[in-house]
């Protein structure tokens, strides 16, 4: 069964009664354990798309169905349970909290998990960490970290529930290239534990890490398909030293 | 959620911006040091007021001449003279048949005259009162005797001087067996009182007590009396002797009706609850006018946190995308507008509490007895009113916070 199955969905942004359209039955279907690329110049919907898939938006028109279920009519407060529970976001603002340690930015979803509040909070939190390569960083400040290090606890903290999906949204646009390299490799390391990774990118380079890519232009996907010379991150970090 | 999260976000939050937060905290602490002040000077001024009332004696049962309903003055309050109170109605009332519960009364008359002694002379008051007088009020005698009934009745030229009236006539010189005169009559000093303090409108240490009869044959030329005061022998008998005073004076004054009567009785417990209404009004009307000063500091803490939401809403932005519903955020933003008026809340009982302190202080060094009285209450309505604030300015920008929607939130710049 697809893990994510899209209908015809668009989306038209409503701003003082003057109508942007921005998707365009958009129909793709994506399997548990992929990781793909959603490629296209700035203005092609790629956010925008990658926002209804995150639920953090609703389409205009058109079905989605996470797992099966059409999560368009839930409510927002529904929408940001599956959200906890399902979903980890990597932003490429990394959107840390300020003046607040690493442990705390990655325990930020388990606050809000009511199923499970404090249940083993703090083996989860160190087992993130340790998968980013952040255990050494613990008590630090985020304003104390590096950008690389800054991302790589946003990946701690998106992974820290165990979700399905991991989205990220141009990842490595703020970092260095051995940075985003590390970053890279942290993604296809866990998809290759069973993560389902959507990377957002307008950077051919960084979508070639991916499995499949899907081309966007104008609101409409303009090509689906696998990538045949997939980069390797470990080998590029090899490579650059 | 874990409670301890927001709390500590709100300390970080506070730290962060150390100036501006005591600043907001500033208008609460304000607020509630003044309801704390106001509460506790309130409540001295009432305790000092309600001692001098009851300074003049306990269980006393006063009459005055006059008709009046129960809780307007009596005509002669007013400056009117009524002629009906005579000293044999006070005769009638002290017999034990009577009113068995009267232990002892007095009459009373006053006057104004010039008082002389050699190059001292003043218009000063004098009071013509019975020989039981001390057994009514509570005064104590500093020197000498009080006049007895014998000089009473005897129309003796005699005087018992309040300490204040003693000091200004006679100055360093002792006012024992020394001559002075009340409206060219001379009075021959027999004693002087304790210092006893204002009561009411009159400062009782400033009079000279004479002989009823002689201030109204000799000084003042009547034969009523001003009023009268009859000590009860206990306060559980109040009632029924206030009750057994008026038939006396009714069947005294050949009334039949109630409704007819030419004279007013009271009571001090009537006096003391009447007195403790009029200052409860005055202590809540004073506690309310220092609560508009919390309103102002609320609508502080509401603007520092609706520009703490616009600061915020990438923050807002992630907490939702991560989880949060709306009512984390509320709840978190709520908590912080708290934590603020709750600090500012526990500062300001702090403060309100030297201030109070400090009046009180200065106001006994001043000469008046004042308690200083913080009540648990006090402490109590402000905690609860600073909590009540932070709920109330905090809860229009937690909603605001609470339906940014995190897509655009996120995308904030």
């Amino acid at each position: 069964m697809s893990l994510i199955v899209v209908q015809n969905l668009s989306k038209t942004y409503e701003t003082e009664g003057v109508k942007t359209p921005v998707l365009h039955e958009v129909t793709f279907e994506i399997k548990k354990g992929e990781f793909i690329s959603i490629m296209g110049p700035s203005g092609s919907g790629k956010s925008t798309l990658m926002q209804i898939l995150g639920m953090l938006d609703r389409p205009t028109e058109g079905t989605y169905l996470l797992e099966g279920k059409n999560i368009t009519q839930y409510s927002d407060d529904e929408m940001a349970k599956i959200r906890n529970k399902k979903i980890g976001f990597v932003f490429q603002s990394f959107n840390l909290l300020p003046r607040t340690s690493v442990y705390e930015n990655t325990e930020l979803p388990l606050l809000y998990d009511e199923d499970h509040l404090e249940m083993n909070n703090e083996k989860k939190i160190t087992k993130a960490l340790a998968a980013v390569d952040m255990s050494h960083r613990t008590n630090y400040l985020s304003n104390q970290l590096s950008g690389g290090e800054k991302q790589r606890v946003a990946i701690a903290r998106a992974l820290v529930n165990n979700p399905e999906v991991i989205f990220a949204d141009e990842p490595t646009g703020n970092l260095d290239s051995k940075s985003g390299l590390a970053v890279m490799r942290i993604l296809q390391q866990l998809n290759d534990v069973g993560h389902t990774v959507i990377l957002v990118t307008h950077e051919t380079y960084t979508a070639r890490h991916a499995k499949r890519i899907l081309n966007m232009l104008d609101g409409r996907i303009v090509s689906d398909e696998l990538v045949k010379d997939r980069l390797i991150a470990d080998g590029e970090g090899e490579l650059l030293k | 959620m874990k409670l301890s999260s927001p709390i500590k976000i709100s300390y970080n939050n506070l730290l962060a911006a150390k100036f501006r937060s005591f600043l907001t905290i500033l208008g609460i602490i304000i607020g509630i040091a003044s309801v704390i002040i106001v509460m506790a000077i309130g409540a001295s001024a009432q305790q000092l007021i309600l001692s001098q009332v009851s300074g003049i004696g306990s269980n006393l049962v006063s009459v005055l001449p006059g008709g009046s309903d129960e809780k307007g003055p009596p005509a002669s309050a007013l400056g009117i003279v009524v002629t009906t109170l005579k000293e044999t109605d006070l005769e009638a009332i002290l017999q034990k048949r009577n009113v068995p519960n009267a232990a002892s009364g007095s009459a009373y008359v006053s006057g104004v005259g010039l008082m002389k002694y050699r190059s001292n002379s003043a218009e000063s008051s004098f009071q013509g009162v019975s020989a039981s007088f001390p057994n009514v009020e509570s005064v104590i005698l500093k020197s000498g005797r009080f006049f007895t009934n014998e000089e009473e009745s005897g129309l003796a030229r005699v005087a018992v001087l309040g300490p204040g009236r003693a000091v200004q006539l006679f100055g360093n010189e002792d006012p024992m067996g020394k001559v002075f005169s009340i409206k060219d009559t001379n009075f021959t000093v027999i004693g002087v009182f304790e210092e006893r303090g204002s009561s009411g409108f009159t400062n009782t240490d400033d009079l000279a007590y004479i002989p009823l009869e002689t201030a109204q044959k000799i000084l003042l030329g009547i034969s009523h009396i001003n009023s009268m005061r009859i000590k009860i022998d206990s306060p559980a008998n109040m009632e029924r002797a206030t009750a057994d005073v008026k038939y006396v004076l009714r069947t005294q004054h050949k009334i039949k009706n109630v409704t007819d009567e030419d004279f007013s009785v009271r009571n001090t417990a009537q006096a003391i609850s009447t007195i403790t209404n009029i200052t409860n009004v005055l202590k809540y009307f004073l506690t309310g006018i220092a609560g508009i000063s919390l309103l102002v500091g609320g609508i502080g803490i509401m603007n520092i946190m609706l520009i703490s939401v616009n600061q915020r809403i990438r923050e807002i932005g992630l907490r939702k995308a991560v989880g949060a519903r709306a009512r984390h955020i509320i709840a978190q933003f709520l908590i912080e507008a708290v934590f603020l008026t709750l600090i500012g809340g526990l500062a300001g009982i702090v403060f309100g509490i030297a201030l109070s302190f400090l009046a009180s202080v200065v106001i006994n060094a001043l000469g008046y007895k004042w308690e200083f009285i913080i009540s648990l209450t006090s402490i109590g309505v402000a905690t609860s009113v600073a909590i009540l604030i932070g709920v109330i300015f905090g809860l229009y920008p937690a909603r605001k916070a609470s339906r940014i929607s995190p897509m655009e939130a996120l995308r904030y710049e």
